[in-house]
């Protein structure tokens, strides 16, 4: 199956479907400690994220669900007819199978450059509920 | 692999007891376990050993509902004006980056441990039904005010309980395995063994002494994001934790389960050797709330006073000014009315003050 | 010239900003006040690096040798080998010094008590500090420009040369930047000016040096070596004609190349005709009537509900 890495960027695209246009764009930028920024700005604390652009924007991302034995999928669902056309949420009313069709080997969710507290924020947050989520239904 | 407008993708994370399976997992759905009529039924996948994990939507960039007014008015969260949170996804191929692919919408989907007792409390309760998570709080929370009691079955073996889940609260219990639905019944049940065969009587006591377990365990791992007050004194922050454990459960029991466990004492009730005393704590933190409300409406009204000793100097001459000013303006505008260019002048001036 | 100016090599194919700085000329006078001139390339291009330089001599250098013997003016009325010719004269080594053994770290070059630094910003580095989010924290490109000239003249001073004057050529309001500076060079005189170029002669050295360094790094950006860029500047049809002809629908042109933060960008992107795909930012959506109607209720916002697995932890 093949692997893919999803990067839930701070910005709507509106589009879905395939592009060749990541073999020249997005890569990972490992220089970004050369970057010319305010002493200020640098308010990571030495926490190394993972930064990309996009046209002209600075994101910072990190990894999410990952060491948590958690194995990721991208799942057919349907057909957009009838289903919760944001969310692509999985039917509640009737049972449905799970049909994998590819996997994901990583998730990485990225705020903008100067956002990075919400990025912290809302992962710690998520890491949060799992954590109590797991002790209330052990 | 095909990502359209006409194929709906979606991004699934499971854990591994699930992900083996990976081939045929099967989505069924219950109803929501806190009767609370605006939550949609809760989705849930069964793994090896019978273990049961519910399927959630989440999506980064967006306040919780908690926050979410607060966080539109400091401008922490803003969304677009189809009101979706501004996330969407890239999926890059790591061998291969031209087979990538963007996915307008942010959301995601990942699988928690879910325990099935907390579907078998909500039947227990079948009439304690409320509109939102707010309700519960609102007003009383004494047990009368959850709902007639539910007629219950004296004793039932598993598989009886089983086909009435099916035949009388929902038939998608059916997709519930008879050993696991055995396993959660005997954590709110008395098990009662008789000429060989084991009989479930679910009752209140039982419910409220597994929910105290689950607030303990809650207590031992309270969120941190919660917002707990600094400089509380101690007996007052104990009992704050313990308030805060017990609400987090909202989301999942029945008013009436919560009433329940909002009154319990050891003192009046023996259940289990358990000694969390959950309705003193919840005293304590009301009393301080009251206490904490009248010291701010004291301050209010000192500050009033305050004010209206400063303002009513100014309040008593501002009348008298005005009306001075209005019987002046009248007269400029009839002066005015034919003296050429000065007039300007005049009408400019007098409206500087007004 | 086959041979690159050192300012160069450290910059191309860098997604960052990179600075340069000469070795510190042998012969400066003692006796003779340090003058240091500051001037930028490229600060109002779409396309390309923004470059910094500075370059300094003694004063008697400057009277004697390079205003007599060496025709430097502002960049922009020298022709561009003129230019080159006048830069590859301070770091080009002598042919006959050449030859001889190696003397350590001495450079012997024609115009030798000069010495200079440069500071090559990216367009990556232009455009991520003029787009951060909120926009409160953008790095503007004043800013970057102060930002980078002290640490350029800093820079010298670190490598032991004693300045005494600085003069720099601003496109900016003078006596505010030259508080500024006088504030972090409490022992070094400024003398900040519009033009400076053309009235002294320290800072058309940097101007050559700038101007230089930026059109051979425009250059490298060239995918092939007919390929028509024009100046870079948004008014030039050359220009505006590469963005339209290389613009991708999602990620738009090549990050190494463009500065996003331009209008012109902008405008190119958000005009349906381009074939752009349409991408929202959380900048557009400040002050949107939501969160407006938030900020009017905000007084009578207290709230008294329970916190819940559901609210505090889903949306």
């Amino acid at each position: 199956m093949t692997e893919y890495t999803a990067h839930f960027i701070p910005c709507k695209v509106r589009y879905n479907g395939a592009t060749e246009e990541f073999v020249d764009n997005f890569h990972c930028d490992n220089e970004d400690d050369l970057t010319l920024k305010r002493k200020e700005d640098d308010s990571l604390n030495g926490e190394k994220l993972c930064v990309r652009h996009i046209r002209g924007r600075k994101i910072v991302g990190k990894k999410f669900l990952g060491s948590d034995g958690y194995q990721t999928f991208l799942v057919k669902t349907g057909t957009r007819e009838g289903e919760d056309g944001e969310t692509g949420q999985i039917s509640l009313d009737t049972t449905s199978k799970i049909e994998p069709i590819a996997k994901i080997s990583s998730m990485i969710n990225y705020e903008r450059d100067g956002n990075e507290e919400r990025l912290l924020e809302e992962l710690e947050k998520f890491q949060q509920f799992l954590d109590v989520s797991d002790v209330i239904h052990s | 692999m095909t990502v359209d407008k006409t194929t709906l993708s979606s991004i699934v994370a499971l854990p591994s007891a699930l992900a083996k399976y990976e081939q045929h997992i099967t989505v069924f759905s219950l109803p929501h376990p806190s009767n609370t009529s605006s939550k949609q039924r809760v989705r849930l996948m069964l793994g090896s050993n019978g273990q049961l994990f519910e399927l959630r939507s989440h999506v980064f960039s967006k306040s919780c509902k908690y926050n979410a007014k607060s966080d539109l008015a400091d401008d922490k969260y803003h969304y677009t004006t189809d009101d979706q949170p501004i996330k969407s996804v890239f999926l890059t191929n790591k061998e291969d980056r031209s087979d990538s692919y963007v996915i307008e919408s942010g959301c995601f989907q990942f699988a928690a441990k879910y325990d099935l007792t907390f579907n078998l409390i909500g039947y227990y309760h079948r009439n304690s039904i409320v509109a939102e998570e707010r309700d519960y709080t609102r007003g009383t929370t004494e047990p009368q005010t959850c709902g007639q009691p539910a007629a219950h079955p004296p004793c039932l073996t598993a598989r009886d309980y089983h086909d009435l889940l099916v035949d009388s609260h929902d038939p998608a219990w059916s997709g519930v395995p008879l050993e696991t639905l055995q396993s959660h019944l005997s954590n709110i049940a008395e098990p009662i063994e008789e000429a060989g065969e084991i009989f479930y009587k679910i009752t209140s006591n039982k419910i409220t002494a597994y929910l105290i377990l689950k607030v303990q365990k809650i207590l031992a791992r309270l969120p941190k994001s919660l917002p707990m007050p600094n400089n509380l004194p101690q007996e007052l922050s104990e009992a704050l934790k313990v308030v805060m454990s017990v609400n987090l459960l909202i989301s999942l029991i029945p008013k009436a389960a919560y009433s329940n466990l909002v009154h319990f004492s050891p003192e009046q009730q023996s259940v289990d050797s358990i000694q969390l005393n959950i309705s003193k704590a919840f005293d304590t933190y009301h009393n301080h709330q009251k206490s904490k409300l009248i010291s701010e409406k004291e301050q209010e009204l000192q500050l009033n006073a305050a004010m209206t000793v400063g303002l009513s100097v100014n309040s008593a001459k501002q009348p008298k000014k005005k009306v001075v000013k209005k019987s002046a303006i009248n007269k400029k505008v009839n002066v005015a009315s034919g003296k050429g260019s000065i007039d300007g002048f005049f009408k400019k001036s007098k409206q500087s003050k007004i | 010239m086959t041979e690159l100016p050192p300012t160069i090599p450290g910059s191309l194919n860098s997604l960052h900003t990179k600075n340069f700085f000469s070795e510190v000329p042998l012969n400066l006078d003692p006796q003779s006040p340090i003058i240091l001139g500051v001037d930028e390339a490229g600060r109002g291009p779409v396309m390309g690096p923004m470059v910094y330089a500075v370059s300094y001599c003694t004063k008697d250098y400057q009277d004697n040798i390079l205003i007599p013997k060496y025709e430097f003016d502002d960049s922009k009325k020298l022709t561009d080998p003129v230019r080159r010719s006048l830069f590859q004269k301070m770091w080009c080594p002598l042919p006959e010094v050449q030859d001889e053994p190696p003397t350590g770290s001495a450079k012997r070059t024609e115009i030798d008590g000069v010495g200079y630094a440069t500071t090559c910003i990216t367009p990556v580095d232009i455009s991520t500090g003029m787009l951060r989010y909120p926009p409160s924290k953008n790095y503007n490109l004043n800013a970057q420009a102060h930002d980078v000239t002290m640490n350029l003249i800093q820079g010298v001073l670190d490598q032991g040369v004693n300045i005494d004057h600085v003069y720099v050529d601003t496109v900016g309001p003078p006596a505010s930047y030259q508080k500024k500076l006088e504030g972090r060079f409490p022992h070094v005189k400024f003398t900040v000016a519009k033009k400076a170029d053309s009235l002294y002669c320290i800072v058309s050295v940097a101007s050559v040096v700038a101007k230089v360094t930026r059109d051979i790094l425009v250059d490298s950006l060239r995918s092939s070596p007919g390929e028509i860029i024009g100046s870079g500047y948004p008014s030039d049809p050359k220009t505006t004609a590469w963005l339209r002809k290389n613009q991708s629908p999602l990620f738009a042109w090549p990050k190494e190349m463009v500065r996003f933060s331009w209008q012109t960008c902008e405008t190119l992107m958000n005009n349906p005709s381009t074939g752009s795909i349409p991408i929202e930012w959380e900048e557009q959506f400040l002050n949107s009537k939501k969160n407006m109607a938030q900020q009017w209720a905000a007084k009578s916002m207290v709230n008294n509900e329970p916190i819940t697995l559901d609210n505090w932890f889903s949306s």
